[in-house]
């Protein structure tokens, strides 16, 4: 089995983030991390790779800093890292992202890919999917348990939908997208932060993959602003004796939610 | 024209079915755009009924195979029935159907991709959507410049009013084969009774202290006594009180109910993320220190075993004196 | 792990790669395990960074390090329950390189570019790794057991820079465990302002820093001192306190705080700002007389792990953990070209350490700690007389002058024994000069 896996660095959600003056971009000023459902997507890869045998390739594509969330892989178990990596590539939308990492995963040969859900970033959730659409091949989003059966060159994957679950089947080569709770995530090995400190990483830009900027279709939306969502939380906290504090909570059901 | 795909729950169109309808007003109003409903399936005459006067016109595309939803059934369908016709905007709910189909959609039909929608706005003649960043910590507002596949985040539109006119019924029979499907699903497993987080009006979510699988039955009681449903935090998932299935925040689901209660959560960042859009929220924590009150409009300070009872036998007696009344 | 390393360091702080950097630099192989997520993730400080050894590490470092302003503007103030007298210096000779040597930073960012250029030059930072121990053969020490699948790591020296609580140097009974009279507990908080206030508030031009400290009743008459250092868009606010005093009186750190940051000369500093972050660390202060055994065969005890903290009121940590990380790397140059990792050989660093400012200095101030002890008057009852005695002075009435004066001497001999002011002031020469 031959896998790749597409990695998208995001800002931690859990830092604190604030905006510009000019009201369109962040304060550049916070911590990233490898997108949280990726890590699964890894995780996923190496364990097929280890039932199967095969190699785990990694790819992020973007203009800056992918070379810490790649390292992380390649301890844990990956094989080969591949950073597409130009400035052009700054602010690029989701479907063209997956065009370009289309156009590196066709020079690739591979059995099946693996992308996160989604980025927490913007939690889009389209670059698995588009790029399943433009190599069209079969797509299972938001998986949470997948068996691969390599001599019939198959997948059944379970995903979760509304109310409950649905198990689908498809031939190989596919995309999946991973969801929490496909897998327990493994720690890196001292050998494997060592052997990632030595590896080096496959770096392209654009050209060398063949594409010009004049490729990317156009994008139909601007940013005309960020801000801080509106929260009108009254905010009151009380305290003391619990059955007024539950009397006065019981008022609030009634008269400003008007639930009862 | 503005274009809706709708989704079924059951026997009955989802929730976000209306709410996508109402985003698809919103957009096709100012424009004097026509709006369109498509619903995929066979046998949707009857459930059609209930939007006829809610869009201009409602397209049934036809197909047995299209009575489950897959992928690639779906796009090969709809490819083919946009061929000759304009698309403004196609909103699609931000449901695991909605999410999977619309980067497929879009790439197929050659349109730019929003997903995730909050809101939508027209500015000087210019829609502008809204959709939140890094866990609902920042909104990004973007103005919209051409034709793109749009999906709703579900509980974030209002349905629309009825118009005086009923929508036209048009019926298209489609083509597909087995071969088209390229993923098929062989079973479908149903949570008894288990309804979706995601589209509930009162949500009682736990956490890690609610000390144990146990502690969940008083929250159950509560949920059952608001007619809501409850849900976890990730601390009381990894404990393994509750299924990943009811994770409110990052890495669980985005939930945007009336009535949000936590319960013995003590509001992390990322399990902000998930309910920070609920309209209105009602914490409930011994800890007086607790960051998820920063986020609550109402805030309990005490033990979740002395106060939920209490809430209940209240709930209970406001309820049995309504129902009292003639 | 089968690979053997020339060095193997514990922390990264200032100390473990101040040696990594000088030890790569010469060509050795050198490992750095670190347990937070990226160095100076985890660590944290007062702000200030005295940089004379950096400066020689890497020349002219500040044109490229991450510091946030470099200080032009000391101020160092005495508080009572509720005023104050100042003493405020400002040198614009300190606009100029090198300047003074004195810096703002934050760890986070700064501590993670220094690890950087150590990388540069050739060392292995491994973050995300906790050392639990060190693999001894007999009095030797040959390695380190890190916390993680296949962590048994070998060399032929490990420096520890473990910072001030040194478990591992502890466990091999090279240090016992920290004596809290010795422990100045730190509390710090990131206070965000915009750049324009603090530059308006502070008086200071694009660039240039300030350090404000403040002693008397800092801390409502408590041992200890509280200080205010300008970052580019930050404060850095925080109050030192021995940690035998908190547990004496049953006090919180953040009470402390609290009460430092509601003085109504500290308030007007701060207001509006928005606390981003909260702290608290230990420093060793224990100086001179309570150092640890330094060396022993295959290990260097380094920075705060080897008690190197200059507890006079400059509060230098840094420089001394740089300095001793850089002697240390010297004297493992040197053990490795006799191939003889002996304490005998390794005490050429206690050596060069001797001859330098670090325990000359330590030496000099080795008194201050329990002087500081000694004169608890200097915390509370001295900083109420001579207030009185000031504001007595400067308040118009009709009273003749004279009249003023003896009653506000009156007043301040009730409080103070002139006898203890003598002895005590002849003390606390020893604390500045
Ligand atoms: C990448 C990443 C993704 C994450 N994704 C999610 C996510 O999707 N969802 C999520 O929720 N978390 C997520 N987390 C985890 C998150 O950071 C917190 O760890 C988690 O939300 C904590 O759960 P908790 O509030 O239930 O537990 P705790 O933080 O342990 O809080 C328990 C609370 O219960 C209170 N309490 C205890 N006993 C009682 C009582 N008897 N009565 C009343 N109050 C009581 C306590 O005061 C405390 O405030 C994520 C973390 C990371 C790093
Ligand atoms: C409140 C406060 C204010 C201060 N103000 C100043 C000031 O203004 N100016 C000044 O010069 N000094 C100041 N100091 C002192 C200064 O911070 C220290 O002297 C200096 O940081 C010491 O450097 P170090 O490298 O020895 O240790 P540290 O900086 O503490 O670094 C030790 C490193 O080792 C890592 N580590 C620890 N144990 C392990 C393990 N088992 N395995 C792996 N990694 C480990 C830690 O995570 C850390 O990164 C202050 C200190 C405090 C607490
Ligand atoms: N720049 C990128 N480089 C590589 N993979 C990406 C990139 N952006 C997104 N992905 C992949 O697509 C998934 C969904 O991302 P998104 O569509 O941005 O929400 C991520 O979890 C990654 O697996």
């Amino acid at each position: 089995m031959n896998i790749i896996v597409c990695l998208k660095r995001v800002p931690d959600t859990g830092a604190r983030l604030e905006i510009e003056k000019d009201g369109m971009e962040l304060k550049p000023d916070f911590p990233w991390i490898l997108n949280p459902y990726d890590e699964f997507a890894i995780e996923e890869a190496i364990r097929i790779k280890e039932r199967f045998g095969g190699n785990v390739t990694l790819i992020t594509v973007g203009p800056e800093g992918g070379e810490e969330i790649l390292k992380r892989g390649v301890a844990t178990g990956a094989d080969v890292e591949v950073y597409v990596k130009d400035p052009l590539l700054q602010g690029l939308d989701e479907i063209n992202i997956a065009k370009v990492l289309s156009a590196v995963i066709s020079t690739i040969p591979f059995d099946m890919i693996l992308c996160g859900k989604q980025g927490t970033d913007s939690d889009s959730g389209v670059v698995g999917g588009a790029l399943a659409g433009l190599l069209d091949i079969p797509l299972v989003s938001a998986v949470k348990r997948l068996n691969i059966l390599p001599e019939e060159r198959q997948a059944h994957a379970l995903r979760e939908v509304e109310g409950g679950a649905e198990v689908v089947e498809c031939p190989l080569p596919a995309l999946f997208t991973t969801h929490k709770g496909l897998n327990e995530l493994r720690y890196p090995t001292l050998s494997g932060i060592m052997r990632a400190k030595k590896q080096e990483i496959r770096c392209l830009d654009l050209k060398s993959i063949g594409i010009a900027a004049n490729h990317f279709s156009n994008r139909n939306f601007r940013r005309v602003g960020l801000s801080y969502p509106l929260l009108n939380r009254r905010g009151i906290i009380l305290k003391g004796d619990i059955k007024r504090q539950v009397q006065e909570a019981v008022t609030f059901l009634k008269d400003e939610v008007r639930i009862l | 024209m503005i274009w809706v795909l709708g989704e079924t729950r059951g026997d009955a169109l989802a929730p976000v079915t209306y709410e996508a309808l109402g985003a698809g007003r919103l957009l096709a109003g100012p424009f004097k755009r026509g709006l369109s409903l498509l619903l995929l399936g066979e046998g949707m005459d009857d459930l059609s009924k209930g939007v006829l006067k809610k869009a201009d016109r409602i397209y049934l595309i036809e197909h047995k195979l299209l009575n489950s939803y897959t992928g690639y059934g779906y796009k090969k369908v709809l490819e083919e029935f946009f061929k000759d016709k304009d698309i403004s905007a196609l909103i699609i709910p931000g449901t695991s159907m909605g999410r999977d189909l619309a980067p497929l959609l879009s790439v197929s039909l050659g349109l730019s991709c929003l997903t995730n929608i909050t809101g939508v706005e027209v500015i000087n003649n210019t829609v502008h959507v809204k959709r939140p960043l890094y866990g609902g910590k920042i909104v990004e507002t973007l103005a919209l410049e051409g034709s793109a596949v749009i999906s709703i985040m579900p509980r974030s539109f209002k349905e629309p009013e009825a118009s005086e006119r009923q929508g036209e019924l048009i019926r298209v029979e489609a083509r597909l084969t087995e071969e088209d499907l390229r993923v098929r699903p062989i079973e479908v497993l149903r949570e008894i009774e288990r309804r979706e987080i995601t589209e509930a009006e009162v949500l009682v979510a736990g956490g890690r202290g609610v000390g144990g699988p146990e502690g969940f039955h008083i929250l159950e009681e509560l949920a059952s006594a608001l007619g809501g449903l409850t849900a976890a935090s990730r601390g009381a998932v990894d404990a393994g009180w509750r299924t990943h299935a009811s994770q409110v925040g990052q890495t669980g689901k985005v939930v945007s109910p009336k009535l949000y209660i936590a319960c013995g959560i003590s509001g992390a960042p990322q399990h902000i993320a998930g309910m920070r859009t609920s309209r209105y929220v009602i914490a409930i924590n011994k800890d007086p220190n607790a960051p998820i009150f920063r986020e609550a409009d109402l805030g309990i300070t005490g033990d979740l075993f002395e106060v939920i009872p209490e809430v209940i036998k209240e709930i209970r007696e406001i309820k049995g004196i309504q129902e009292g009344k003639p | 792990m089968s690979d053997r390393y020339d060095c193997i360091i514990v922390g990264a702080g200032p100390a473990g790669i101040a040696a990594a950097y000088k030890l790569a630099g010469a060509g050795l192989s050198v490992l750095v395990f670190e347990r937070g997520g990226f160095p100076g993730s985890k660590n944290m400080f007062g702000g200030i960074l005295y940089s004379t050894i950096l400066n020689r590490l890497i020349p002219e470092f500040w044109k490229e390090a991450p510091v946030e302003r470099h200080v032009v503007r000391r101020r160092y103030s005495f508080l009572s329950k509720d005023s104050e007298a100042a003493f405020d210096l400002k040198f614009d000779a300190f606009n100029n390189p090198p300047y003074n040597h004195s810096f703002t930073v934050l760890r986070a960012r700064f501590d993670k570019w220094f690890a950087k250029k150590a990388e540069e030059a050739g060392a292995v930072v491994v973050t995300e790794a906790v050392v639990d121990d060190f693999i001894t053969e007999g009095e030797r020490v040959q390695g380190v057991k890190v916390r993680m699948e296949g962590g048994t790591v070998y060399g032929d020296v490990v420096i520890c820079a473990e910072g001030a609580n040194s478990l591992l140097s502890e466990k091999i009974g090279m240090k016992k465990r920290p004596d809290p009279a010795n422990m100045v507990l730190g509390v710090k908080e990131i206070i965000s302002l915009p750049k324009g206030v603090i530059e308006d508030r502070f008086s200071l031009e694009d660039g240039e820093g300030a350090a404000l400290e403040f002693f008397g009743e800092a801390l409502g008459g408590e041992i200890g001192s509280g200080f205010i250092y300008t970052n580019r868009e930050t404060l850095s606010v925080g109050i030192g306190c021995p940690i035998s005093v908190l547990k004496e009186k049953g006090m919180k750190p953040y009470e402390l705080i609290e009460s430092f940051k509601r003085h109504p000369s500290v308030k007007n500093f701060l207001r509006g700002g928005k606390i981003e972050e909260y702290s608290a660390r230990m420093i060793p202060e224990g100086g001179y007389d309570s150092l640890p055994a330094l060396t022993r065969d295959g290990l260097l005890l380094t920075g705060d792990c080897a008690g190197l903290v200059n507890p006079s009121l400059y509060k230098e940590g840094t420089n001394l953990a740089m300095a001793s990380g850089v002697f240390a790397a010297d004297t493992v140059i040197e053990a490795k070209e006799k191939g003889d990792f002996s304490k005998a050989t390794l005490d050429g660093y206690v050596k060069r350490l001797q001859e330098s400012f670090v325990l000359k200095d330590l030496k000099r101030y080795r008194d201050v700690p329990a002087t500081l002890h000694s004169v608890p008057g200097f915390f509370k009852e001295y900083p109420e007389g001579i207030m009185e005695l000031l504001q007595g002075h400067f308040t118009v009435t009709e009273e003749s002058k004279e009249d003023v004066h003896r009653e506000i001497k009156r007043l301040f001999r009730d409080k103070v024994s002139i006898w203890r002011l003598v002895r005590d002031i002849y003390k606390l020469r020893r604390l500045i000069t």
